[in-house]
């Protein structure tokens, strides 16, 4: 990349940045993230990100990783910023080998809230805080380093789902809310989630215990009523201690101006907790964990980012034109515009030659804008026909599009004891616009008491449903149970069943005990 | 007359020959040979270096380095009473127990814990599992009057085997006790040995 960069192997994706493992012609590790050409055309984002650039590389602080360069990939106009590789693991990687002590976590926190202070003194603030953006380096000073400053501001310009779902369970209350003012109490807050999820090893959130997270359910956990982080822990069968009930629900309250004004008090309600800080920081080294090889979702460690294919077709390790990911022809040293283009690089979607790129935005966001409006007419038109000729679009097992006093919708939410597959048929029985459908039956173990096929509310949960075939999502409800989202595939030549047993909150999930050689071996 | 001559002379010789060559002296005694120094009888090994190779018997004790406790090494193990700590081995790969004990600079021990542990597997030649770190016990029991503390940790590696090495702390008066075992993944036999050796932990009496 840039004739400056090899890379190596892709770290993580989240729809709007591709973290890359590179190294320079000199041999040295760097970490590259590529952003999705979008940002690039946005001058004002640009311009934030590199203010913020220059405030991290101005806080001197050793916690902060600051940028050491960034440029535009040549082949596909997508903006790159380079940080050192960190050979410290993060805490999504120390902690998937099971949750720390509160000594250590005292320590962690300690650290972060030196480097949130100097931060927010700085005047500016990360709002991206979560696992896999701190690294934790070795015993007895677990020196904390934060990365990934840029990612609050590039995730208002192309906001994805996997981005979405990655970063929501981190974010505080008022990230939600668009007109709201983030600032150093929302630091507070995800660093109040940190240390949670760093003492248990699970997410504070119940709608987060599974991958992907139910994003639904966590909204109006994040907006409702606080548990006791002792009480919680307890719940998913881990043990905190009490005494930090009360800081932890200040620092995770609704309302900003009720948290404490900075993490240090968070690190000293902590480690006053752990007795840390009253031994002189006595506590052993943990570290000399293998390098960071992609980050963990809390609630299942073992997992990894997301396949990049939908970044432009490019999966890992192949390139769209096949590609390999190290720069062939280019100059050790040269400007990024002068090298040849690296080949293999996955191209984003949409890529557009870079010049003049100031000029050309309000002209891209003109036409883009037209081409919207244009499609959003077009598709108006076909779908006022589709309804009026009464065609069934979905095949979800609900009748709540339906117009009232009409039985159109009856055919899609048809309860049928009988297996197999069977055409639905509008409401004027033209055969022409018949969709195939094929019995489903989705129970779940208890009684659910809603079921959503396609985020659609499904009326009787009992009943056979008809769906087409292909995948749905099936989200099944249960009060003081665990909520469960699935994905399902309907084969198109024989019915479908599936059974989900729910998992009651507050009952510990019993958790593989792993088998000790000397202690508790297996029998 | 010389009739009576010559047979004087032939009675004469016959008595010289008769009775003047006589019975001979007595020999002298044959001088003793000196006797070769008595062979030292073979002095018991102080079984103080690995290098002694004692193996211990179902009747060995072995004392762990400033207490007044002692353990039975596995039967047919290499021991040593080393100056620092009581080793029980089977040889130089194989499993290995260490005991020893130590004055705790500080209240919290966990890091002297793991310290220390580093350092004895490294005199057994047991390559320490990555990250070792020792703080809350996974395991706690009373043994011989004693609240054990008892860590285990995968991945150590001792020659060409990998298995756990468990580290074992209690609290003396004054003083920690303190272990360190390895035993490669696959050597139930040779696990159950340290478990028992350890197990044989008792304070020493004098009737032995």
């Amino acid at each position: 990349m840039a004739g400056k960069y090899t890379i190596r192997s892709m770290l993580g994706f989240t729809g709007e940045v591709a973290t890359y493992r590179a190294a320079t012609n000199a041999g040295q590790e760097v970490v590259i993230k590529l952003f999705n050409p979008a940002v690039g055309q946005r001058a004002d984002i640009m311009s934030q990100l590199e203010r913020v650039r220059g405030q991290v590389a101005q806080l001197g602080h050793d916690a902060a990783v600051p940028v050491i360069d960034a440029g535009y990939d040549v082949g596909t106009s997508a903006p790159f910023s380079v940080t050192e590789y960190l050979q410290t693991p993060s805490l999504a990687r120390l902690v998937a080998t099971g949750p720390l002590s509160s000594d250590v976590v005292g320590a962690l926190m300690m650290g972060l809230a030196r480097f949130f202070d100097a931060v927010h003194a700085g005047g500016f603030h990360h709002l991206a805080l979560k696992p896999t953006n701190v690294f934790v380096g070795a015993a007895p000073g677990y020196q904390v380093r934060v990365t990934d400053f840029e990612a609050s501001i590039v995730r208002s310009t192309s906001p994805t789902h996997e981005a979405y779902a990655q970063s929501a369970p981190w974010w505080a209350p008022e990230q939600l809310q668009p007109a709201a003012v983030l600032g150093p109490a929302t630091d507070v807050f995800a660093s109040a989630l940190l240390a949670f999820y760093a003492l248990t090893g699970r997410s504070y959130w119940l709608s987060c215990q599974t991958a992907p997270p139910d994003l639904p359910a966590w909204q109006m956990e994040v907006m409702g009523q606080r548990v006791p982080v002792s009480e919680r822990a307890n719940a998913l069968g881990a043990t905190v201690n009490p005494m930090i009930d009360g800081v932890f629900a200040r620092a995770m309250s609704i309302n900003q101006p009720e948290r404490p004004s900075s993490v240090l008090e968070l690190a000293n309600v902590l480690a006053a907790a752990s007795g840390y800080g009253q031994s002189g920081g006595d506590v052993a080294k943990t570290m000399a964990f293998p390098e960071e090889a992609g980050a963990a979702y809390p609630p299942a460690p073992q997992g990894s980012y997301a396949s990049p294919a939908g970044f432009g077709g490019g999966a890992p390790g192949t390139a769209a034109g096949g590609g390999q990911y190290t720069a062939t022809g280019g100059q050790p040293g040269g400007g990024s515009e002068a090298q040849p283009v690296t080949p293999g690089l996955p191209p984003f979607p949409h890529p557009t030659k870079k010049k003049s790129r100031d000029k050309l935005v309000p002209v891209v966001i003109g036409v883009t804008a037209a081409v919207a409006v244009v499609i959003g007419v077009v598709a108006m038109l076909f779908f006022t026909s589709d309804d009026e000729d009464g065609v069934a679009a979905s095949a979800t097992a609900t009748s709540d599009s339906a117009p009232e006093g009409s039985d159109s919708a009856e055919p899609v939410s048809s309860v049928d004891g009988e297996g197999g597959g069977e055409a639905v048929t509008d409401n004027d029985g033209d055969d022409e616009d018949t969709v195939a459908t094929v019995s489903a039956v989705l129970k779940c173990k208890p009684e659910c008491d809603e079921l959503y096929v396609d985020n659609e509310k499904v009326e009787d949960p009992n009943a056979t449903l008809q769906l087409i075939p292909g995948k749905h999502t099936v989200k099944a409800l249960k009060k003081g149970y665990y909520p469960r989202t699935d994905t399902i595939s309907i084969p198109s030549d024989k019915p479908f069943e599936k059974e989900y047993v729910l998992a009651p909150i507050g009952v510990k999930k019993p958790r593989p005990k792993p088998c000790g050689q000397f202690l508790k071996p297996c029998k | 007359m010389k009739r009576t001559l010559q047979t004087w002379v032939g009675f004469m010789t016959l008595a010289v020959a008769l009775g003047g060559c006589g019975a001979p002296p007595p020999a002298p005694p044959p001088t003793p040979k000196p006797q070769p120094p008595p062979e030292p009888e073979p002095e018991e090994p102080k079984c103080e270096a690995i290098r002694d190779a004692c193996k211990a018997k179902s009747s060995t004790r072995v004392p762990v380095p400033d207490t007044d406790y002692v353990f039975t090494p596995p039967e047919g193990w290499i021991y040593a009473k080393l100056e620092e700590a009581a080793v029980a081995q089977v040889g130089d790969e194989g499993p290995v127990l260490v005991l020893t004990s130590f004055v705790p600079k500080d209240k919290n021990t966990s890091r002297e814990r793991t310290e220390l542990a580093k350092s004895f597997a490294e005199l057994v030649l047991i390559e320490p599992p990555r990250g070792l770190a020792l703080f809350r016990a996974q395991q706690k029991q009373e043994l011989a009057g004693l609240k054990m503390q008892f860590w285990e940790k995968p991945n150590a590696k001792r020659g060409g085997d990998t298995g756990a090495l468990l580290v074992i702390s209690a609290d003396l008066e004054d003083r920690q006790l303190f272990g360190v075992g390895f035993a490669p993944k696959q050597d139930e036999d040779g696990t159950g040995e340290i478990l028992r050796a350890i197990q044989s932990l008792d304070r020493e009496t004098d009737d032995k």
